[in-house]
């Protein structure tokens, strides 16, 4: 009776433990193998995140750094003393770091390294970038305003000229001020038709405010003339001018290079100049009046804008770059070469 | 006197008939599960091959742009030239990665990527060390453009310093060809060049 039950039992068993084992090790060798994709594949996008995220906060920390000469002053941080823990500390977006240290080798070209850290979902990377001077003096716009003091309302007509014959591939954008490019936009249309921007021009800039009290301290150890230089017949003279205080223009004035006036720029006669234009106090065109430069206007804290009569800024690089010749013209700060360090 | 039929049924063996039908139902069943088991390990391979070779590709893609990326890198100021020649097969990227102001071609501040034709491979060269990056290429060909994106023709041979001096991106058109057959992983990477301008 045993015997006969025991034949007829058959293999099954066996046979069916083995099958669930081998099924049970391909399952675990492919769900480890699935996992170990995954897991790469999740690196991967962590790592690229990251370095979009550095990418990002490094355009960002530098659009943020002051226009000027050097970077002494972001190296040696808020109090101006080296050695000290605010050293070469920058603000940074949520997320990521940055500091900046002074590059090695030769003084010129101005430069400084700014080191960046940051960090995106499960990623980190740290990027060296070389920060230094843009190439173009100044910034690439007709109207660069410290604050909003300037945005008054247009009762004459004003002119912006943002293509400049010379630069064909990059024209001057119509403003630029420290503070959301949107409310420059707004202004500008809301002057509308008392503004005009005549195309092509780029859209108003976002950048840091005028270095003005150091461009004022450079033109005068540089021996600006203190006033004295705008003519009302033959060709002007190529000048470099500081003048303190508000300056009258009240027939024909004319001049060219650099025009700083440490106060009041006050026009009831024809003003018309070639080259850049400093108003500390800002600029008051008179009804019947006429302001008309080639080149661009920078304005200073608190300046007034008063535009009653006819106003013209138009663009013009080579009028920049002449006064730029007569004096170092600060500069935006630009990115020049980055590495990955980790 | 007369006995169980169905005790007897049970214990009276299998018959060779049921045998033979027995044998090739399990030889269909198992036919059917080693030709499933088969296609599923073909499929597998398939797909192990497919993901192989985009790796392959997005790897050099991602070698390729970590290269361009640090190109002139220049702490020092020394004037390091990102870009130390270039023409539709190969490029030499510079960088001075060490801040002593000096580029050493003999180190990795001296990056060289080629597509060769034969055996068709793309590959990356620091000083006498070459490193295989992605084989074999359907398709392997570097571009470079202007600041408007215009492209500045390398031609059959290499750009002069002065259209070097113009380029401000570089581009990578890789198809690297799988072992299977099948379309080839194709990656375009286009890639700034980071220079004061």
């Amino acid at each position: 009776m045993s015997r006969p039950e025991r034949s007829r039992r058959g293999s099954a068993l066996p046979a069916a433990l083995a099958i669930v084992v081998v099924a049970a090790i391909a399952s675990a060798t492919l769900a480890t193998l699935a996992r170990t994709e995954i897991l790469l594949a999740r690196n991967r996008a962590a790592a690229a995140a990251a370095l979009a995220a550095a990418d990002g906060c490094a355009a960002a920390v530098v659009s943020e750094i002051p226009a000027g000469w050097g970077f002494d002053a972001l190296v040696l941080g808020p109090d101006g003393v080296a050695g000290t823990a605010d050293d070469g500390g920058r603000p940074a977006p949520a997320g990521c770091a940055a500091t900046v240290r002074a590059a090695p080798g030769p003084v010129d070209p101005a430069r400084a390294v700014l080191r960046v850290d940051a960090a995106a979902g499960e990623g980190r990377r740290t990027i060296d970038a070389v920060v230094g001077r843009a190439p173009q003096a100044g910034v690439p716009a007709l109207l660069w305003l410290t604050d909003t003091a300037a945005l008054a309302d247009v009762h004459g007509s004003l002119t912006l000229a943002g293509m400049d014959a010379a630069w064909l591939t990059a024209p001057f954008a119509s403003l630029a001020a420290p503070f959301d490019p949107a409310a420059l936009d707004g202004w500008l249309a809301g002057q509308a038709p008392s503004v005009v921007v005549s195309p092509p021009a780029r859209a108003p800039l976002r950048v840091s405010e005028p270095p003005l009290a150091e461009l004022a301290a450079r033109a005068r150890a540089a021996g600006a003339a203190p006033g004295g230089t705008l003519v009302a017949t033959g060709a002007p003279p190529l000048a470099l001018t500081l003048t303190a205080g508000d300056l009258h223009v009240t027939s024909l004035g004319r001049g060219r290079g650099l025009l700083f006036v440490d106060g009041l720029l006050d026009i009831t006669g024809t003003f018309e100049f070639s080259g850049l234009v400093v108003a500390s106090g800002g600029i008051r065109v008179a009804s019947a009046a006429r302001l008309d430069v080639a080149g661009e206007v920078w304005l200073g804290s608190g300046a007034t804008f008063a535009i009653d009569g006819e106003a013209r800024v138009a663009a013009d690089g080579a009028a920049l770059e002449v006064a730029d010749r007569l004096l170092p013209l600060p500069r935006r700060a630009v990115l020049t070469s980055m590495r990955d360090a980790s | 006197m007369s006995a169980n039929p169905g005790c007897r049924g049970a214990t009276r063996g299998a018959t060779l008939v049921e045998l033979l039908v027995g044998t090739a139902l399990a030889a269909l069943v198992l036919g059917a599960c080693v030709g499933a088991v088969a296609a599923a390990a073909r499929l597998l391979g398939a797909l192990g091959a497919r993901a192989e070779v985009e790796d392959t590709a997005e790897l050099a893609v991602e070698a390729f742009r970590f290269d361009v990326r640090r190109a002139g890198f220049d702490p020092a100021g020394a004037g390091i030239d990102p870009l130390q020649a270039a023409a539709a097969d190969q490029l030499t990227l510079a960088a001075d990665l060490d801040a002593d102001g000096t580029v050493d071609a003999a180190s990795e501040e001296v990056t060289r990527w080629v597509c060769a034709a034969s055996p068709s491979r793309l590959s990356r060269i620091i000083g006498a060390q070459s490193l295989p990056i992605a084989a074999p290429l359907a398709r392997c060909e570097l571009r470079y453009l202007d600041d408007d994106g215009g492209e500045i023709s390398a031609g059959t041979g290499a750009l002069s310093a002065a259209d070097r001096a113009r380029v401000r991106r570089v581009v990578l058109d890789l198809a690297v060809e799988t072992a299977q057959g099948g379309a080839p992983a194709a990656r375009h990477a286009e890639i700034a060049l980071r220079r004061p301008r």
